[in-house]
């Protein structure tokens, strides 16, 4: 009646049953048991983002039947408090709101707190009972997912107190342990070296998952649909026929009550070393031979290690840093930088950065990358632009026309499609030719709203799917990509600092890097 | 010669669209054939501007209740980065007293062409020559067995699909509704040392508010363990085993209330909770018994189910082995 098929296992082929009523029905639902760790629960993190995406989850029947919550954080809380406190966040910050009570009764109660010390083993001891008695009461197995939601610098501290109480996969021999480590992984190319010698001491690499969100959108997952489930963009996505690519994160806000982090970190550790990168990789990339996470991985390294890091001498002609003045968004005057609260007045931090990178492989040698992303810039925006050669000869068109290049726009917040700029004739009985476009966008071609990345990504790790998690090699390459750049920045300070005005398309020198910036 | 001016229809749709810059987001029509159904009327035109909104589509309806003098035409924009598109193009039209053959031909020439034809049948009964008139050239045909009756009178007619070319691009929107408690059942048996209880269920029970659903869901699993209908509401195994079904009238007509399955060493329970309305407590009682584990009950609007209708990829034939098994439940019903 239940039909076995073989399935790859880590210790070889077994036979696996296949539940016959499940033919034909589709479901996102996780079937294996898991109870979820969140370390810093007490977090700005937990509260705007991971307690709604868990509630959601729930919602849409998608955590599994047998699933348990630890937060685990330095506030005091009773259990009561701290359920209290995450309905709060639910109702306050999820997508569905307000919380459903019925629902919200089934799953508080399988929500607990532990006040803890990162530095006390003791608290990890408790922490391992607790693991036990969820896996009797709510039949939660020996699977256990650690969401590290604090601050990277007691990341090496929880790791190795997992250790110590034996709650690392190692003792766990009947289930899996796995862990999600928020970004930014190292604060340089040695500090996530370090972290990463830490991390790989209690945890291998298919148990880690490091979280880039904004992999976890619907139009980032979208690129690889583009680019690999049609037939007409892949024979020109080359050297060829694509003159330049341009990918921008751009933002209105400023750095928010997050001065004193920002403030040692600067737009390129902050976004083009991760965020950004990981666009490019996807854009960059050549067709996996599977939809398997790491033949996707393996291509996305690829990308970065034909990059050839820029030298300390090239530095300068390849990149481009600012810092926002005191200006007007929205009609509003915001306060400069320097004088945002926790950020020193005399910062050096750049809050803009702009690269140009090139890719040495057969597809793209030659193809100027442009990545930028900044704060306080004049629109909220984040896009890929993938400009097309211009036509080799002109047959149509006045004197007066210019002919326009074609342009392929993956747009990916706040507007969230696909525009595609061509030229076409005037109507009439001149020969006119003017560029037009064709857009896509998602909300209206299917009229759903794409679920937070949080969701999906938290919902992957349960599976065990890294797909769009980001493995260490390619962490550890973009480091070194950037490195010269932030060695240089750091050594060489700005003195024209602030240099952009808030509201502003950004420094007056990121138009010498690339005067073809898509305007904002 | 038809009383239908479907060139002048044509024609007014065209003008519409050149009056508003002529650019369409048309990409799938769907002929609606309602009879003495004002309420499916009404809500045909209540839910249509909302379909346009994610898939913009031509609908054709045929009020097989008016006369054929009787026609309207109705178009409805969205605007997307500052351009106006047609998203919907409406006809309506009486057709009391036009032949099947004229129909097909009428509909034929009002359908947009290039696009996927999909049939709504609101229609009296399934062996209308009408209903086979249209259905040839629609790639997907939904039906709602329940809407007019609970009784298995329309099951009966649904299993008689089963005889014609149409039935492998039938869905019947009364079992599509069975599919959270479908995927509900199956959740049991994902967890292996659960599974191990399939060949040993020797009961089913179900609650809801009319027959068919049981006969429907019944079916389904019996198609699906491998079970042959030898009774009256009962299956055999392969072995002979009685497995038998029990039906408990509860609640509002077409909707369930409650599922048990009685297997050797326990019983797998799904009912709405007592405490709320909207949330399904799963139970799991006797030897291998689990804590209780509950879930939202989404209840899928007529929207978002014809919508799944339309587009829901093919299921494998599990519909139609569950159709094969049903017929055989009904012989034994008569």
């Amino acid at each position: 009646m239940t039909s076995t098929v073989p399935a790859q296992t880590g210790n070889g082929v077994a036979q696996v049953s296949v539940n016959p009523l499940r033919a034909g029905i589709e479901s996102n639902r996780i079937t294996e048991p898991c109870t979820i760790v969140f370390f810093g629960a007490s977090g700005d993190l937990f509260k705007r983002m991971l307690m709604p995406a868990i509630y959601n989850l729930r919602l849409n029947d998608i955590l599994p039947a047998n699933f348990g919550l630890i937060g685990f954080a330095r506030t005091a809380y009773t259990d009561q408090q701290f359920r209290d406190y995450c309905k709060q966040c639910v109702d306050e910050f999820s997508r569905s709101k307000p919380v459903k009570e019925s629902l919200w009764n089934d799953l508080a109660q399988r929500i607990s707190y532990i006040t803890a010390n990162f530095d006390d083993t003791a608290h990890f001891e408790t922490l391992a009972k607790r693991l036990e008695e969820y896996e009797q009461q709510f039949g939660a197995g020996h699977n256990r997912l650690y969401y590290l939601a604090t601050p990277p610098s007691v990341f090496p501290k929880i790791v190795a107190q997992l250790k110590k109480a034996k709650l690392d996969p190692e003792h766990s021999p009947n289930g899996w342990s796995r862990i999600i480590v928020e970004k930014p992984f190292g604060t340089d190319l040695a500090s996530a070296q370090a972290l990463q010698a830490e991390v790989e001491k209690v945890f291998n690499e298919s148990q880690v998952y490091r979280i880039d969100h904004y992999l976890g959108k619907e139009t980032v997952q979208d690129i690889m649909a583009l680019r690999f489930a049609n037939t007409i963009f892949e024979p020109i996505w080359t050297r060829n026929y694509v003159q330049s690519v341009q990918i921008t994160a751009a933002e209105t806000l400023g750095v928010e009550n997050r001065g004193g982090y920002y403030d040692n970190a600067g737009a390129l550790r902050d976004m083009i070393q991760n965020h950004v990168m990981n666009l490019l990789a996807l854009v960059a990339m050549e067709p996996p031979a599977s939809s398997d996470a790491d033949a996707i991985r393996n291509e996305k390294y690829k990308v970065f290690s034909a990059i050839e890091p820029p030298s300390p001498e090239q530095v300068f002609q390849m990149s481009v840093r600012g810092q926002y003045d005191a200006g007007t968004i929205g009609g509003e005057a915001v306060p400069a930088y320097r004088s945002e609260p926790d950020v020193r007045p005399d910062s050096n931090t750049e809050t803009f950065a702009a690269l140009r990178l090139n890719i040495n492989n057969w597809r793209w040698a030659g193809v100027p990358f442009y990545l930028r992303s900044g704060k306080r810039l004049a629109r909220k925006v984040s896009e890929i632009a993938i400009t097309f050669s211009p036509i080799p000869h002109r047959l149509f068109g006045e004197k007066s026309d210019t002919i326009e290049q074609n342009v392929l726009v993956i747009k990916i917040q706040p507007d969230e499609g696909i525009s595609l700029r061509f030229n076409a004739k005037v109507p009439g009985q001149k020969n006119h030719i003017r560029s037009v476009t064709m857009d896509f966008n998602y909300g209206t071609g299917f009229g759903v709203q794409s679920a937070p990345a949080y969701e999906r990504l938290i919902a992957d790790a349960m599976r065990g799917d890294a797909t769009l998690f980001t493995r260490w090699d390619a962490v550890e390459r973009a480091w070194e990509i950037v490195m010269p750049v932030l060695e240089v920045w750091q050594s060489i300070k700005d003195r024209s600092f602030p240099n952009y005005a808030a509201g502003s398309e950004g420094p007056q020198a990121a138009h010498t890097l690339n005067p073809g910036w898509r305007p904002l | 010669m038809s009383p239908i001016d479907v060139g002048g229809l044509l024609e007014e749709l065209e003008s519409d669209r050149r009056d508003r810059g002529g650019i369409s987001t048309i990409s799938l029509n769907v002929v609606a054939f309602v009879e003495n159904d004002e309420a499916l009327l009404h809500w045909l035109a209540e839910s249509s501007d909302e379909f346009a909104e994610a898939h913009g589509f031509r609908i054709i309806v045929l009020d097989a209740s008016s006369q054929p003098v009787t026609h309207s035409v109705r178009t409805h924009y969205k605007e997307c980065n500052d351009t106006l598109m047609t998203s919907l193009e409406q006809v309506q039209l009486g057709v009391k007293g036009i032949s099947a053959n004229e129909l097909r031909s009428v509909v034929h020439d009002l359908l947009h062409p290039n696009v996927r034809n999909v049939l709504l049948w609101g229609g009296e009964h399934l062996s209308d020559e009408r209903f086979s008139a249209l259905a040839d050239f629609s790639q997907r045909v939904i039906i709602a067995s329940s809407r007019r009756t609970s009784g298995l009178q329309a099951l009966r007619e649904v299993v008689q699909l089963a005889d014609t070319h149409v039935v492998e691009r039938v869905r019947d929107t009364s079992y599509m509704r069975l599919l959270p408690w479908q995927d509900l059942i199956a959740q049991f048996f994902d967890e292996p040392d659960l599974a191990e209880e399939l060949p040993n269920l020797s009961r089913i029970s179900v609650a809801s508010g009319s027959e068919a659903e049981a006969y429907y869901l019944a079916a389904w699993l019996a198609g699906r363990l491998g079970w042959n209908p030898c009774g009256h509401l009962q299956f055999c195994d392969a072995s002979g085993r009685p497995v038998r079904v029990d039906f408990r009238k509860k609640g509002d007509p077409r909707r369930i209330r409650g599922i048990e399955l009685q297997a050797a060493q326990c019983t797998f329970g799904i009912s709405v909770s007592p405490d709320a309305d909207d949330l399904i407590c799963l139970t799991v009682n006797g030897r291998k018994q689990r804590p209780v584990h509950c879930v939202p009950l989404h209840d899928v609007d007529i929207v978002s189910l014809v919508e799944r209708a339309i587009f829901s990829p093919d299921d494998g034939g599990v519909y139609l082995e569950t159709l094969g098994v049903l017929r055989k439940l009904l012989e034994f019903s008569a």
